[in-house]
């Protein structure tokens, strides 16, 4: 890398730094701003590893981080919670629960090959065609997280988010690495 | 150098794309009812010239003066409407449109409708061909075909000057021959005529006077004298 | 005596059928608008469902304060028109120059303000606008229950595509827009003036707007700042899968994906009902690797800049 290129890279990930050592001194309600803001960056620079470079609007990216996420939430919930919460898991999936840097690399694992599966196909369309079919895989994610169906037949839709909840609240120790997870697991 | 009736004049034109110059101090003027040439080299800046003119492109230096009057820095439908048409390069045809649409696309150019319809009568009987295509899609009609409609759809706007972008570009010799026989008809109705071409000699032959164009610049003014002077002929294009 | 319709077509029953019909017709409208503007400006409207949200307001509004049903239906015209032009001078305009990228995250961008502000003035839970709302009621027809407002959104649909289908090839207007949409660069050489032709799209697709926003609040007479959202996102993809490059092809996109989104409606089983859109869009996925052109496109691919 060109001396030119680190110097330009120095500001933002300062900014990043900053960013997470204040988030990790902050109170828990401000918090969540300082994570919010650092997710929202790592989403960033994942779009532009692809959007950026191929000049191809990708609308579909967010749902590969939303597969990440859940697939990390998921397995990140406390093993004694999960009975009470998630009750028609598959046995695999209520058996075990992992940590943090565990669930960090599922996620990207998941996101990733999630993003390849889709990819595959849809690489080959351009433009607004790309644009729409990359929004109908958004739908069709979205539509099928909200409403998931035997695998891990929560009671009610809603239930996701108390599972969001959940596992922000096991990894707080660790707030940097905690936004990573689903950051990381829409890289594709 | 300056007549008092040039109707369209260009005084030291530069056009620059992104910092290239295409076109360097350019002076040239045409007369009114005239046949002037323009020709050169591929990449010369012809076409470029023309463009400028027709407010597609801005120039960077110069004036550019119709009738007496700027038209420098005007937008390519204003330019239009103030009497100057253009038969671009390609011909540039609506294939999906029917012939006689393609015509009356041509009259948004006119500065009246009055006498719209003697216009178009008038360039029926300069182009039968078109006539007898009028209801067909343009685009089912040949290449020289194309290019008399193009002529044609550039006359029914009643133009003061007309400039035509090389309009013998991949045509038959006896297409050409209809189009430079149609070129001097044009200018015995009045119509002043400013030609870019490849075809040296013809044009050469044709124009009251020919501009020799080389990179960018202005080479030399070539008469219809010098169209029998092989020398100097190919001295303007080598240059 | 009345004959009776047969009950089903193809096993499909006839209100579901009238319903896809009514639903294709009213998609087939707002595919129209976005393909007009799309046609001269090379510019895909994202905020298009924001114009028909804003020509519902007006009509709850309307409602809200007792006006007579013309004085609501005028109030509506005159609020898209306006939003419309505005939209058009405050955003394409300037814009035109720019890439494709950049007018679509700019159009993009419209569409949140436009909605957030809604959110902000009138608050998220929505107005009623009830003038119309004896539309909404079933006449019989053969045995088969249709609401109104199905059989008046076909005939609005209709008049409305005569009308265009007139404008455009027998007026000079017309003309000057369809040669603009195939090359707007000659056509301004020619002398067509891009912002009367600009202007006229952008008018006809504001008013096609308007009649789309008064028949969609007496299907829906609750009026929410997201209204039409959806709507919009379906008529894109109806209309990138007919065919953007061409009016009629994308008009027939918006037709066919608003008929078949009903049919989905009707024919789906109420536990999988909720997977509408994933069926929906898997549909389009899969027609657009087929074709990725479009559906009812001639020949070549999309000529669109993005």
């Amino acid at each position: 890398m060109s001396p030119r290129s680190l110097a330009q890279l120095g500001g933002p990930v300062l900014l990043v730094l900053v960013a997470a050592l204040l988030g990790g001194v902050a109170s828990s309600s401000t918090e969540v701003y300082f994570i919010n803001a650092l997710v929202g960056v790592s989403i960033v620079v994942a779009l532009y590893a692809f959007v950026g470079n191929s000049g191809v609007l990708s609308f579909g990216h967010i749902s590969f981080v939303a597969v990440g996420a859940w697939a990390a939430g998921v397995l990140s919930v406390p093993r004694a919670e999960k009975p009470a919460i998630m009750q028609y898991l598959f046995p695999f999936l209520r058996d075990h629960t992992v940590g943090n840097i565990s669930s960090l690399a599922i996620a990207a694992g998941v996101g990733g090959v999630y993003a390849l599966l889709v990819g595959l196909p849809l690489m080959r369309l351009s433009g607004l065609t790309a644009g729409i079919a990359t929004f109908g895989v958004l739908e069709i994610t979205h539509n099928v997280l909200r409403y998931p169906p035997s695998v891990t037949r929560t009671r009610r839709p809603s239930q996701l988010r108390s599972l969001a909840w959940h596992s922000s609240r096991v990894s707080r120790a660790y707030p940097p690495t905690d936004i990573r997870i689903p950051a990381i697991g829409s890289r594709s | 150098m300056s007549g008092s009736d040039a109707i369209l004049e260009l005084r030291g034109v530069g056009v620059a794309y992104g910092g290239v110059a295409a076109v360097r101090d350019l002076s040239l003027e045409v007369r009114r009812g005239e046949i002037v040439g323009l020709i050169g080299p591929n990449g010369a800046g012809k076409s470029t010239t023309l463009h400028a003119i027709m407010g597609l492109v801005p120039p960077r230096d110069g004036e550019i003066l119709l009738g007496g009057r700027s038209i420098r820095g005007r937008n390519p439908e204003s330019v239009a409407q103030s009497g100057v048409a253009l038969v671009p390069e390609g011909r540039r045809i609506f294939a999906e449109l029917s012939v006689e649409e393609n015509l009356r696309l041509g009259l948004a150019g006119r500065r009246g409708a009055a006498g719209a319809e003697e216009d178009v009568n008038r360039v029926y009987d300069l182009f039968p061909v078109v006539k007898e295509f009028r209801r067909r899609h343009a685009g089912a009609l040949s290449g020289g075909q194309q290019q008399q409609l193009a002529i044609a759809r550039a006359l029914v706007a009643a133009p003061d000057v007309l400039l035509l972008d090389e309009p013998s570009l991949g045509l038959s010799p006896t297409v050409v021959d209809i189009v430079f026989r149609a070129l001097a008809s044009i200018r015995e109705r009045g119509v002043t005529v400013l030609l870019v071409e490849q075809r040296a000699q013809r044009t050469v032959a044709l124009a009251d006077r020919t501009y020799v164009l080389a990179n960018g610049e202005l080479r030399m003014i070539l008469t219809p004298a010098d169209a029998a002077d092989t020398q100097k002929m190919v001295a303007a294009y080598l240059s | 005596m009345t004959a009776s319709l047969p009950p089903a077509v193809l096993s499909i029953d006839w209100q579901v059928l009238v319903d896809a019909v009514g639903l294709g017709a009213v998609y087939a409208l707002m595919a129209v608008g976005i393909g007009l503007v799309f046609g001269v400006l090379r510019l895909v409207n994202f905020a298009y469902g924001q114009l028909i949200m804003a020509g519902a307001y007006a009509l709850a509004f309307a409602s809200q304060w007792d006006w007579p049903l013309w004085a609501g239906v005028a109030l509506c015209f005159a609020v898209v028109i306006a939003l419309s032009l505005a939209m058009d001078r405050v955003v394409f305009r300037p814009l035109r120059t720019q890439s494709p990228a950049v007018m679509l995250v700019a159009t993009f961008s419209v569409a949140f303000l436009l909605q957030s502000v809604a959110l902000l003035a009138f608050g998220p839970l929505g107005k009623a606008a009830s003038s119309l709302g004896y539309l909404n009621r079933p006449v019989t027809i053969g045995g088969v229950d249709i609401r109104k407002i199905t059989l008046v959104a076909i005939v609005i649909a209709v008049v409305c595509l005569v009308a265009l289908v007139l404008l455009l090839e027998r007026t000079t207007v017309g003309l000057h827009m369809r040669a603009a949409a195939m090359d707007f660069r000659t056509s301004r050489l020619l002398g067509v003036r891009a912002d009367r032709v600009i202007g006229s799209a952008v008018l006809v697709s504001a008013l096609l707007a308007a009649a789309v926003a008064v028949i969609l609040t007496v299907q829906n007479p609750l009026v929410t700042p997201d209204f039409a959202l959806r709507d919009t996102i379906v008529v894109l993809a109806g209309v990138v899968v007919g065919g953007m490059n061409r009016l009629l092809s994308a008009t027939l996109g918006g037709f066919a994906i608003g008929f078949v989104s009903g049919l989905l409606g009707g024919a789906l089983p109420t536990d999988q009902s909720q997977y509408l859109p994933s069926f929906l869009f898997g549909l389009v996925i899969l027609v657009l690797l087929v074709r990725p052109g479009g559906l009812f496109s001639r020949g070549h691919g999309p000529m669109e800049r993005v």
